[in-house]
């Protein structure tokens, strides 16, 4: 919907009918100002139980020296589709790899089997692509982490529908790994279904339960996949303190500042020069959109040429973050709102289109 | 205006230096301090920009006496508009990495130029002396003349500090304090109203006066023998610097690096990141998360991308923007400790900052090393 046919038709009623429209937007306002924090606030939640895995498998990590598997990838097939593990920890003497899924909440078991499901089966069709990074692979263990509370549940669900997938639990506040295993099949029917690591002293560690010296220390602060106010709010520090530190004035940057940025903090990750450039053009796109840059050469159709500059008011850096969070959450709950409550004023009217109030048909 | 510490130009060699100070006759009504900073600098002329382009950059003209070197700088006196000139001998222990300056500048001529440059600059930052390190030095006062007292101190509480004391424990406060009964004072002042001192005064018979800041500044204000008294302060900013090193070293071991290992088909670089751990003297009530919050923004250290996990106990976990030093690191903070970790090349001036800041919100917390 174009953001001034909502303006447009909002003019045309009456003043009663327009109060009616007004407070269903305003609610309407609040309720996805509300969802969309809800929804970053689970991503930093995700965030930090990947970089609580992360930490536990660092290289030089107690995990790591006793059974050699280390953290290697975020995101490790994140270009192949959106269904996609979180994390790559791979053992170089057994060639063994470890995909790790991480749920930092689960509504219904069954559907986050389903997408783990979902995701192994997209990964079998790839495995080539972890070959090009890993040699011929010995071995895959499939591995949910969720919430040590719910990991139980987790592993007997899982075993009532014959997956292969090993499930760890984690205890943030003990900073706890542990394996879990199901009640209803004995070690060796659990190594051979999939469901516990064959490799023993992983298995043997993970089974009585690890104490991360580590916390949930943000070691990879971003993902392909995380949140994009998540990027933007990183991106955008990041800048800040590299101009400040170069002496560079921040009133003009560009693509490739931004995705110098962007090339370190994906370091990490399976991408290519190409497929940073499109993230960081992806963020540049949203940060345009929610009003968080200001385009300085808008006759400049290409992206990656246009000069840019914060058009959120602040110079210091806890002015800016706090202003790209407000834009990005307060613009994008405005049009869902606007949205939202044009089709509603519809049953309140008791009409089913909105055309006769506009000359132009409004696009949604 | 001119009121400068001189010495005959010439090449000097440490001892023959400290020797000079020792013996050297004051201008009338002055007063000689010793300041310490921390640096990144092993030498003067390593680095982008190395030490003597950082000071240059901000004003201050070097001279070469040998192992020392005399450092200029400027300001304009806020009051009469006069340009104040003010001169320290320097000498930057390559060891320590420390920049130990003596000279008899006021506290306002420091403000304006070498402090200036330890708040603003990267790769420059104070001496912090807190709680624990100034208890060092009481102590020691102590041993060496048993009738030492505390004349006069400053001391402050911050809303957000663990340290409450008995009544209205949210306010902002500071006392300044006169007498003779300074060591008691503070601590009734401190259980009462839970301030931390930021300046203390020593009347050491046998020795001087001295006054001592929690910047890393060392004050000489009565001499009895000249030599005495100024080996003595030469003694009390080792202590300190010893102390703090200390935790430095510790906080210096913290590093991020990329480091490749090699499968059957390509090399891949991992992350590898070691923190500095700050241990709280107690288990904290959950109560406590909201108040370093707030002491983290007082200090100007901006959260980002982070979240609290709280029930029983708590979590705050994220990324740290420090406004001052602009510098970015990640922090897990629980119950019992904080995990501060580079996320590129560590910063140390900006850790110390953040240390100086933990200090002051527990001051019996302990810096550690990972395990």
């Amino acid at each position: 919907m174009s953001l001034d046919s909502y303006e447009k038709f909002r003019d045309s009623l009456s003043k009663r009918n327009r109060e009616i429209l007004e407070k269903i937007y305003s609610e309407k306002f609040e309720e996805h100002k509300n969802r969309i924090e809800e929804g970053f606030d689970s991503n930093q939640m995700h965030n930090k139980l990947v970089n609580f895995c992360i930490n536990c498998f660092q290289t030089d990590s107690f995990l790591y020296n006793k059974t050699g598997y280390e953290f290697v990838f975020v995101d490790p097939l994140y270009q192949t589709g959106p269904k996609n593990f979180d994390i790559a920890i791979f053992k170089i003497k057994n060639k063994g790899l470890l995909l790790v899924e991480c749920k930092s909440r689960i509504s219904d078991y069954d559907e986050i089997i389903d997408d783990v499901q979902e995701t192994i089966s997209d990964t079998i069709k790839n495995v080539y692509m972890l070959e090009n990074y890993f040699g011929p692979l010995s071995f895959i263990n499939y591995v949910l982490c969720v919430d040590a509370v719910d990991a139980q549940k987790v592993v007997e669900k899982i075993y009532e529908r014959n997956v292969p997938i090993c499930t760890w639990g984690c205890s943030f506040f003990q900073k706890r790994l542990r394996l879990f295993k199901s009640e209803k099949e004995s070690h060796i029917q659990s190594i051979e279904s999939g469901r516990m690591h064959g490799d023993e002293s992983l298995r043997r560690i993970l089974y009585e339960g690890h104490e991360s010296a580590r916390g949930t220390e943000s070691t990879i602060p971003i993902f392909p996949s995380s949140h994009m106010l998540t990027i933007l709010n990183h991106t955008n520090m990041t800048l800040i303190e590299s101009s400040i530190l170069r002496g560079i004035p921040l009133d003009s940057f560009d693509f490739v500042r931004l995705n110098e940025i962007m090339e370190r903090e994906m370091l990490f990750t399976t991408f290519n020069a190409k497929k940073v450039e499109e993230l960081t053009q992806k963020m540049i796109e949203t940060a345009l959109k929610k009003q968080i840059y200001e385009d300085k050469e808008k006759d400049i159709i290409d992206i990656m040429k246009k000069s840019l500059r914060f058009s959120i008011p602040g110079r210091k850096p806890s002015t800016i973050i706090k202003n790209i969070h407000k834009s990005y959450i307060e613009l994008n709950a405005m049009n869902r709102a606007k949205s939202d409550a044009l089709e509603e004023i519809k049953n309140v009217l008791g009409i089913t289109t909105l055309d006769r109030f506009f000359k132009v048909k409004p696009e949604f | 205006m001119k009121l400068s510490l001189k010495i005959l130009p010439k090449k000097y060699a440490l001892e023959e230096f400290i020797n000079t100070i020792l013996l050297l006759k004051l201008p009338p009504y002055s007063r000689i301090k010793i300041l310490c900073y921390f640096t990144q600098y092993e030498n003067w002329i390593d680095g982008n920009p190395n030490l003597i382009e950082l000071l240059k950059k901000n004003g201050v003209m070097i001279e070469d006496f040998g192992e020392i070197k005399k450092l200029t700088a400027f300001y304009v006196d806020s009051r009469t508009q006069e340009k104040v000139e003010i001169v320290f001998y320097t000498r930057l222990n390559p060891d320590a990495k420390i920049l130990y300056c003596i000279t008899i500048a006021s506290m306002t001529g420091i403000n304006y130029t070498l402090d200036r440059i330890a708040r603003n600059s990267r790769g420059f930052y104070f001496l912090p002396i807190g709680v624990y390190t100034f208890n060092l030095i009481t102590n020691f006062l102590l041993q060496s003349d048993k009738n030492t007292k505390c004349t006069y101190f400053s001391a402050t509480h911050s809303p957000w500090s663990t340290i409450e004391g008995e009544v209205r424990s949210r306010i902002d406060r500071t006392t300044i304090y006169y007498g003779f009964d300074g060591f008691q004072s503070l601590e009734e002042l401190k259980s009462f109203y839970g301030v931390l001192p930021k300046t203390i005064r020593y009347d050491v018979p046998d020795y001087g006066i001295f006054e001592i800041k929690n910047s890393g500044c060392f004050t000489l204000m009565g001499e009895k023998i000249e030599v005495e008294s100024r080996r003595m302060l030469l003694k009390l900013s080792e202590i300190a610097i010893k102390d703090v090193l200390v935790k430095k070293e510790v906080i210096d071991a913290a590093d991020f690096s990329i480091i490749p290992i090699e499968t059957e088909s390509r090399i891949i670089r991992i992350p590898k990141s070691t923190p500095w751990i700050y241990k709280f003297s107690k288990e904290l009530k959950d109560e406590y998360l909201d108040l370093l919050i707030n002491g983290l923004i007082e200090d100007e250290f901006t959260l980002f991308n982070y979240t609290t996990f709280e029930g029983g106990s708590f979590i705050l976990s994220g990324m740290v923007y420090d406004e001052i030093k602009n510098n970015i690191f990640t922090i897990h903070v629980d119950n019992s400790k904080i995990i501060v970790a580079p996320s590129k090349t560590p910063q140390f001036d900006s850790f110390l900052r953040f240390y100086e800041t933990l200090e002051y919100f527990d001051p019996e917390g302990v810096v550690q090393a990972m395990d």
